[in-house]
């Protein structure tokens, strides 16, 4: 694997829809992608692994 | 097959078939319906030996070749019919035996079906990521992905994703894959895989070749990128909701960056199969090219992986744009495309040496996914939210102006409102999330007030990872009594203490837990736990009594209003313990003791004032040291909250300077990866005993960085010798642990930024 830093993905679109929309408004996969980050710690900086879903059984 | 040289390329990645057979009978699988029928004469799963001979292979080659981090797939057939207990062994075996060499990312690609909670406990303990083989929608799913039966497979795959979408498994959750057929209605699959909130989605090309070149019904000369097109300007027009990786492949190469997918782009592809009998494969999906293609000769019992690396057609895998064919490197979109997937090149006679079989559809592709790109950032309004441009240089300085800051605390809202919405979304809705809609609706301040209690996220989180008592009625109703609005909810007592944010905290008889009636009618507050006396409160005459204690809110010059929290269970979360709720006199002392220290940051050190006064919402009371040490503590996911054993007014000033360092930090780290989460490096520092990892000692440089600036003002002004050792001291341990971070190669370039930036305003003030 090439752990080369690429591009940084964002929250910072997310959270914008999330700051003007009602509490019972937000969408799903919005917030679950705020969980991955601050709950699940996902990493923001992508990294190439081809192999991650190269190919499907 | 030749070799290219003695020892090719480093290996990074390697693609374990653990089981040869599958419990799914799909017609568009490469394993089973392709010209190669290598998979009939090989054992049906990876024997334990076989698994240990290949993972010292890995291990030898990471060893020999100083890689930091090896990923290994498990793969197949279908790797679940090994079974939970052989793929524990399986596990286990890689584990002990690669990770003392590398860091091992181990994922799995599986179909899903035979995913239970015995396999998740087993994978969980090993640390693997689980991506899951969906084609959308039912029928598109059904489509190809059945059983020998012809029975479909969606169902069973579905409730594999929802269990990997639980709180004790969503950390295995690593994705979906996505096989595109024309017959399905590109944005229902869309929807479809939206619906079951991947953090990652990929879509494949259904393989072909020149020889056996891809379905094209109709009209369209380019139905492919026609279908794909489709998704991306909705994912566009939804402000990418997910991560797609084809089209975030497609928008790194168009700025000159990787692609990070072997389908797009000329990323070295450093990967080698491991068959189940132990034999070293190249990538699989070039079965569909002839029979016998991917076969090397070589097997992990004989051959190092340095012997496969420098097999021709391996190493000829990372040679990028120069290794493609002639028509490709004079094509203006080669870096994007980068040939497309190797194995779509094959035709008979030149071999790998063509263009893509969809290279039409490619070309169509990254020019619409370009222009569509660049008209859907044109089209966003300019306060679209977006990160301001000076937030790194405003937060490296060490203060943060007030706009800054402004927007620092904003992000951190959404974050809480969006793990509220995760924990009604996974626990389902109840009364009080409809009354805290309600509020909203009609007082949409005092529902921001109460979620913007430093330690609303911090229970959110524990709950989301399946800890934590409900709190969203004390939440509602906080938010209801704020508003002024009459409102009846349960709420949770918590070891005898009902707490509602902003507004104050019930004591009932010591012990009392669970579930607890709040009533507030308009002016009068009751809380009520079974038989018991109710308590009733005021909120509009905040009068404490033995048993009800309003929020000790200090109002201060210059605009700040901060809370001392001693009433909220949930503080409970520092290095040290909290105090019990302050006797009267205690709570005047933080009184004067805030408000001269307050005098002095705005006289000695007004560049932190606005963060202070924009952010610091509680301060948590410690228990005091016996010693009389000084306690100091910020919670990592309570944004705007320090906890402190009070000191004298002058060292509060520098505490609290101190110790928002961390959460401004904090919050930054919310957003941007200064570091890399995954390094293992850590740094011997001044103030600690132990090694510190890189997260520590960038929180320990920036927050004693404004320590040192404290004292070096107070130093300058009154000539204290104390003060200025104490300025020497700082300066020298954070330009001492700068060197140490940059020495771990664990900063991030954003993060090199950062530090460069912080030792710039240190090395600034005279020694």
């Amino acid at each position: 694997m090439k752990p080369v830093p690429a591009t940084m993905d964002s929250l910072v679109e997310p959270l914008a829809a999330i700051t003007t929309a009602p509490l019972q408004g937000i969408r799903a996969e919005q917030a679950a992608r705020v969980v991955r980050r601050i709950v699940d710690s996902e990493t923001l900086v992508r990294r190439l692994d081809v192999a991650a879903f190269n190919s499907a059984p | 097959m030749p070799p290219a040289r003695d020892s090719g390329p480093p290996i990074g990645q390697y693609i374990l078939k653990m089981h040869g057979r599958c419990d799914l009978a799909c017609d568009h699988c490469y394993v089973y319906q392709s010209v190669d029928q290598s998979w009939r004469d090989k054992p049906r799963s990876m024997l334990p030996h076989v698994v240990q001979a290949s993972a010292q292979r890995v291990a030898e080659h990471a060893a020999a070749r100083g890689l930091s981090r090896v990923r290994v797939v498990l793969h197949g057939g279908e790797p679940l019919l090994l079974g939970a207990e052989p793929m524990r062994d399986a596990l286990a075996r890689l584990r002990s035996t690669i990770g003392p060499v590398a860091r091992l990312d181990l994922v799995m690609q599986t179909n899903g079906l035979r995913l239970d909670t015995a396999m998740c406990e087993v994978l969980k303990e090993f640390g693997v990521r689980v991506g899951v083989s969906l084609d959308g929608y039912r029928e598109a799913n059904d489509r190809h992905r059945r059983y020998a039966s012809g029975a479909g497979s969606f169902h069973q795959a579905q409730a594999a994703l929802a269990l990997l979408r639980t709180p004790d498994f969503r950390e295995l959750y690593a994705g979906i894959l996505c096989t595109i057929d024309l017959a399905n209605d590109p944005v229902r699959v869309y929807e479809a895989l939206l619906a079951e909130q991947p953090p990652r989605v990929d879509f494949l090309l259904p393989h072909a070749t020149w020889e056996h070149p891809p379905v094209r019904p109709g009209a369209d000369p380019t139905p492919y990128a026609t279908w794909l097109s489709a998704i991306h300007r909705r994912w566009l027009a939804d402000d990418r909701p997910i991560r797609i990786r084809m089209f975030e492949a497609l928008e790194s190469t168009g700025r000159g960056g990787p692609s990070g997918s072997e389908q797009l782009g000329a990323d070295a592809v450093d990967l080698v199969v491991i068959e189940t009998d132990g034999h070293y494969e190249q990538a699989d999906t070039i079965k569909t090219a002839f029979d016998g293609a991917p076969r090397t000769g070589l097997n992990v019992f004989r051959h190092r992986v340095d012997e496969v690396a420098a097999l021709g057609p391996v190493a000829g895998r990372q040679t990028g744009i120069d290794g493609l064919s002639p028509v490709c490197r004079s094509c203006p979109v080669v870096s994007q495309c980068g040939g497309g997937l190797y194995a779509h090149r094959y035709r008979p006679g030149s071999g790998f040496d063509n263009p893509s079989v969809y290279c039409a559809d490619l070309r169509v592709l990254v020019d619409r996914t370009n222009e569509e790109s660049h008209m859907h950032a044109d089209s966003k309004p300019d306060d679209s939210g977006a990160m301001p441009s000076t937030l790194i240089e405003q937060i490296a300085s060490g203060f943060g102006d007030e706009t800054t800051i402004g927007w620092l605390a904003e992000q951190e809202l959404a974050i809480t409102r969006a793990l509220l919405f995760a924990i009604v979304d996974q626990q389902g809705p109840s009364d009080a999330w409809d009354i805290l809609g309600t509020v909203e609706a009609k007082s949409p301040e005092a529902v921001r007030d109460v979620l913007g209690h430093p330690y609303v996220r911090p229970w959110a989180v524990d709950r989301l990872r399946g800890g934590g008592v409900c709190r969203l009625g004390a939440l509602a109703a906080a938010s209801a009594v704020r508003a002024g609005i009459a409102v009846e909810v349960g709420v949770e007592a918590v070891d005898g203490v009902v707490h509602l944010p902003h507004v104050g905290t019930a004591y009932l008889p010591p012990g009392t837990s669970g579930p607890v009636r709040v009533t507030f009618d308009g002016s009068e507050l009751v809380v009520t736990a079974g038989a018991g006396e109710p308590i009733v409160a005021d909120p509009a005459r905040p009068v404490p009594t033995h048993a009800w204690q309003p929020a000790r809110q200090v109002t201060l010059p210059d605009g700040w209003a901060v809370l001392i929290e001693d009433g909220d269970p949930l503080r409970a979360r520092h290095r040290w313990p909290v105090a019990d709720r302050l006797p009267d006199g205690e709570e005047q002392a933080w009184r004067s003791a805030l408000t001269e220290a307050w005098r002095l940051i705005r006289a000695e050190t007004p560049g932190y004032v606005p963060a202070l006064r924009g952010a610091l919402r509680t301060v948590v009371p410690l228990r005091a040291d016996e010693d009389g040490a000084q306690r100091a503590s910020t919670a990592r996911h309570a944004f705007g909250s320090v906890a402190a054993a009070l000191p004298g007014p002058a060292d509060l000033a520098v505490l609290l300077v101190h110790e928002f360092q961390h959460g401004k930090l904090g919050a930054l780290l919310d957003l941007c990866d200064l570091f890399d989460l995954d390094s293992d490096a850590s740094v011997q520092v001044a103030w600690r005993p132990d090694p510190r990892p890189v997260e520590g000692v960038l929180q320990g440089v920036y927050a004693h960085a404004a320590v040192a600036d404290v004292y070096r003002v107070r130093a300058g002004r009154d000539a204290d010798a104390t003060a200025g050792r104490q300025y020497t001291k700082y300066r020298q341990w954070t330009l001492d642990a700068i060197t140490g971070l940059r020495a771990t190669g664990g900063l991030t370039p954003l993060g090199t930024s950062f530090v460069d930036q912080v030792e710039a305003a240190v090395l600034s003030w005279e020694t």
